[in-house]
């Protein structure tokens, strides 16, 4: 019985991961080649055409410019998911850096790295992030910077525990005793035994920065008219949405339909990890 | 005169499924145990001690089933009783003592609560009624200051003081059979002897039946009445305290014991001879489950039914060379 | 325990301080000449000489250190400056918008413990059953949901399709109903989840074999000692979602025009009101810390072990 449930199982996490990876891999195609399959020009205002229901020209109708929402959809890919891995990037480049550093120095760089942590992390993220798109200005570039400078203390912990965990183990000793220079040890031994988890944690949490910059978009601080970005097409609804539910129905519904598909697919893939390790 | 035993357990067999089907634990296991009398169980860790413990409380874990057997207790079967019956007889009946008492109790409840709930559970007393039980009971544990004992939390006591509480739980239901699931293993020496004393008035004084589950032949030397010694899942020899001790017949026991009393030079050498690998449980199907570890093995252990030899009388052995 | 309080209490003194540092180089982070942007938000030229009495007048000649404590002085005795939009004292219009916000959380708090603690409870009994999937994917959407989606979807199909609740503002407790339960729709999957794993982990302990061994009924079992233990770090869950909130409340305020700090924050953002930004971070900042040093006294109190040992 029990096997047959756990055969289920992985069968279904192996299904929801089939699912999961082809909805992400079908939103970076759409991105990369948003020009390609948009039927208009996303920015085109026509303010004759506004408001206007799905129609052969305009698939899901327009917007109150008279945009086509479809095409603007296919493009806010391009913006969404691309800040969202280049805010990523940023902040995995720094994380890793600075945990590995701090992790493996130990010692005094150890004790003021965790006592910043500290500080920064006494802060409510999502706020920080706002007051600084707020002082900075409203605008991508801002945006980015803005999550980037918040948010990357709490990789940096992570995988400075990651590190502490693995420096003593007996294959980090050994390179030690054998007079490996550092940043050899750091390169060859001790970044490739936590890349798997950095993965894992890089895929478990592109939802929740997904969501966040939408949300700053949503907010209005985030990239400015015309271009085309999830969030902010659910701000440009506000006024229109009683009458217009699909203003909002569309970027809101591809928003959660992307963020799931990284939720499922980043815990799929922490147990198929897993399963590895045991 | 021999009385009517109290529990009587009839060709027990357990498996427990794991990802590679199903392992067979215990083996046509049988035991009879006789009110104040305490029935010794001896085998390494792995031998299926506890999962034939576990099966007469019907509390085997989620992944364990009784394939086959009997379990009677007085006149009741245990294996086929209804759950809320069982529930009863648990506690109140047959009565057991975990083997790790530090991690036997919940950490965020006093030993009050614990004590009271167990008493509630069976007798219908008030919670005044049973904490003055509870009082009562922990005192003839030696227990200082019963009082401030019942206020405690487990993890404010010794491992010794929550083994004495446990045994003052269970008297204080008065069961007729305690299962006491390596009661010293956690325990140091001084505290080892006091459980001990503590169980040896149990069964003088209320008359328990007690089936002592032990890994230390010291602790079954100085309890026991009869002894079963369990290996790979099967009863391998079964006898009278004494009986066992002077006269061992299968070779597990012999190491057993030699293991544990004085080593000559001689022995150590056929010590040396026994294997240390654990016995692969799932691949035996007629072979003695001793055969890779035992040093007279041959051919004939390979496809020996496993039938028990009486070799005198109540002295039982499972080896085709103690004929 | 009381010495656990004072430890907590000590450690709070640098958080709280480098908190206060960094929100005050976060009003230096200005592109420009802070004197420029307030003359210009209040509407007079920024000639030359202007500029240089307001940078007399704010202090701004001086060295930054100074400047810093001279702030800091002036924080501890609540004065945080005065808006540039509506030239009040920023600390009185945050008091003014704090009461919705403190409404607004409780009520989300109280939907996220009636609704995530039962259903935690029940798929943790349940495991594997139709329940226990249910509220996997019950955890799922909750944790993947656009807040402001989310909000805006509850006000057109029960707002404006079948009209059951107001749709903006703040009044009656209808009004509540809406907000609060969007900014808590985020928080209950994960603390679902926390309460049945660790359920599932207990269940698993020998104190439960032991309290079988005794007789203890199952329901009695899972009542008094599974769910007292588990409910422990839940309560640490819980009270990371309230900080947390403050956050969410952002977003949830501006959906539903609920006048609390989230949206006293956002207003101030969009007009370029500085002090009202920095006053905002920085109250704000010191309430998450409050709530998280709340939690841990009230999780340091439930569980003995902390209570009686000081935290080993």
């Amino acid at each position: 019985m029990r096997q047959i449930q756990n055969m289920k199982r992985k069968l279904l996490s192996h299904k929801l991961m089939m699912i999961s990876s082809s909805i992400i891999f079908f939103m970076i195609v759409l991105a990369l080649f948003a020009s390609f399959f948009a039927p208009n020009d996303p920015n085109l205002v026509d303010i004759a055409q506004k408001l206007h229901g799905p129609s052969s020209q305009f698939p899901l109708g327009t917007d109150h410019l008279g945009r086509c929402i479809l095409s603007r959809l296919i493009f806010g890919t391009q913006t969404s998911l691309g800040t969202a891995f280049l805010v990523m990037g940023l902040m995995m480049m720094i994380s890793i850096s600075l945990g590995i550093f701090a992790g493996y120095t130990g010692g005094k760089v150890d004790y003021i790295f965790m006592r910043i942590c500290d500080i920064l992390m006494a802060f409510p993220s999502f706020l920080l992030s706002l007051a600084l798109v707020g002082i900075l200005g409203p605008g991508l570039v801002n945006l980015i910077l803005a999550m980037v400078l918040v948010q990357w203390v709490f990789y940096a912990r992570v995988i400075r525990g990651m590190v502490l965990s693995v420096k003593e183990q007996n294959f980090v000793l050994a390179a030690k005793i054998c007079g490996t220079p550092k940043l050899v040890i750091i390169i060859k031994h001790i970044l490739p035994a936590i890349i798997s988890q950095v993965v894992v944690l890089i895929f478990m949490d592109i939802g929740g920065i997904i969501l966040a910059i939408s949300s700053l978009s949503f907010l209005g601080l985030g990239i400015q008219p015309p271009e085309a970005e999830w969030g902010m097409m659910i701000n440009d609804s506000k006024p229109f949405f009683r009458n217009y539910p699909s203003l909002m129905l569309y970027p809101g519904m591809i928003i959660f339909i992307v963020v799931i598909a990284f939720n499922l697919f980043g815990e799929a893939l922490r147990d198929a990890l897993h399963i590895k390790k045991e | 005169m021999r009385q009517q035993p109290l529990l009587i357990v009839d060709n027990l067999n357990v498996a427990v499924s794991t990802p590679h089907g199903m392992n067979h634990t215990v083996h046509n296991v049988n035991l009879k145990l006789e009110a104040g009398k305490v029935l010794g169980l001896v085998g390494e860790s792995g031998s299926g001690k506890t999962m034939t413990c576990m099966s007469l409380l019907n509390l085997l874990p989620e992944k364990a089933e009784v394939m086959q057997g009997n379990i009677k207790f007085k006149d009741i079967d245990l294996l086929n009783c209804p759950t809320e019956d069982m529930r009863k007889v648990r506690g109140s009946e047959i009565a057991l003592i975990m083997q790790n008492p530090m991690i036997a109790f919940n950490p965020v409840r006093t030993i009050e609560r614990h004590f009271i709930e167990t008493l509630r559970t069976h007798l219908t007393v008030t919670k005044r009624q049973a904490r003055k039980i509870a009082v009562d009971f922990l005192g003839e544990m030696d227990l200082p200051n019963p009082e401030s004992v019942l206020k405690q939390y487990p993890f404010q006591l010794s491992g010794g003081m929550l083994q004495r509480v446990m045994i003052a739980i269970t008297m204080s239901l008065n069961p007729s059979v305690l299962i006491a699931d390596e009661p010293t293993t956690a325990l140091d020496a001084t505290n080892q002897l006091q459980v001990l004393k503590q169980l040896d008035k149990l069964r003088k004084e209320y008359n328990t039946g007690i089936l002592l589950v032990s890994h230390d032949l010291g602790v079954i030397a100085q309890l026991a009445d009869e002894v079963a010694v369990m290996y790979g899942g099967y009863i391998v020899e079964q006898a009278p305290v004494l009986e066992l001790f002077n006269h061992p017949k299968h070779p597990y026991t012999r190491v057993l014991l030699e293991s544990r009393l004085g080593l000559t030079r001689r022995k150590m050498k056929s010590e040396k001879q026994v294997n240390v690998s654990r016995p692969n449980l799932i691949h035996s199907e007629n072979a003695c489950p001793f055969i890779e570890r035992c040093g007279d093995a041959d051919h004939t252990c390979l496809s020996y039914n496993l039938e028990f030899i009486e070799y005198k009388k109540d002295h039982l052995v499972r080896c085709v060379k103690s004929r | 325990m009381g010495w656990f309080i004072i430890k907590r209490l000590t450690s709070l003194i640098p958080i709280l301080l480098g908190i206060s540092l960094i929100t005050f180089i976060l009003l230096h982070l200005i592109p420009g000449d802070p004197a420029v942007a307030y003359l210009r938000m209040s509407h007079i030229p920024p000639t030359d000489e202007a500029v240089a009495a307001l940078r007399l007048e704010l202090g701004l000649n001086k060295p930054l250190y100074i400047q810093y404590f001279e702030w800091l002085g002036n924080v501890m005795q609540l004065d945080l400056g005065m808006s540039y939009v509506s030239k009040n004292a920023v600390w009185d219009e945050m008091l003014l918008h704090l009461v919705p916000t403190i409404q607004l959380t409780f009520a989300a708090l109280i939907f996220i413990v009636v609704i995530s603690l039962p259903m935690g409870m029940i798929s943790a009994i349940y495991k594997g059953k139709w329940v226990d999937q249910f509220s996997r994917v019950v955890a799922f959407v909750s944790v993947s949901m656009p807040t402001f989606w989310f909000g805006f979807l509850l006000i057109y199909f029960l707002s404006v399709k079948l009209d059951l609740f107001p749709v903006l503002g703040r009044g009656t407790l209808a009004h509540l109903v809406l907000p609060s339960l969007t900014l808590a729709f985020g928080y209950i999957g994960t603390n679902m989840r926390l309460l049945r794993a660790s359920m599932l982990e207990n269940l698993n302990e020998p104190f439960v074999v032991y309290a079988r061994a005794r007789g203890v009924s199952e329901r009695r079992i899972v009542s008094r000692h599974v769910l007292k233990k588990s409910l422990l770090p839940v309560v640490t869950g819980l009270g990371m979602s309230l900080g947390n909130m403050l956050g969410g409340a952002v977003i949830v305020e501006t959906i539903f025009a609920w006048p609390g700090m989230g949206q006293l924050f956002v207003s101030s953002i969009i007009n370029q009101d500085y002090p009202m930004i920095q006053g905002c971070v920085l109250f704000m900042s010191v309430i998450f810390v409050v709530c998280n040093l709340f939690v841990d006294l009230t999780y340091s109190f439930l569980d003995p072990r902390i209570r009686l040992e000081g935290g080993k």
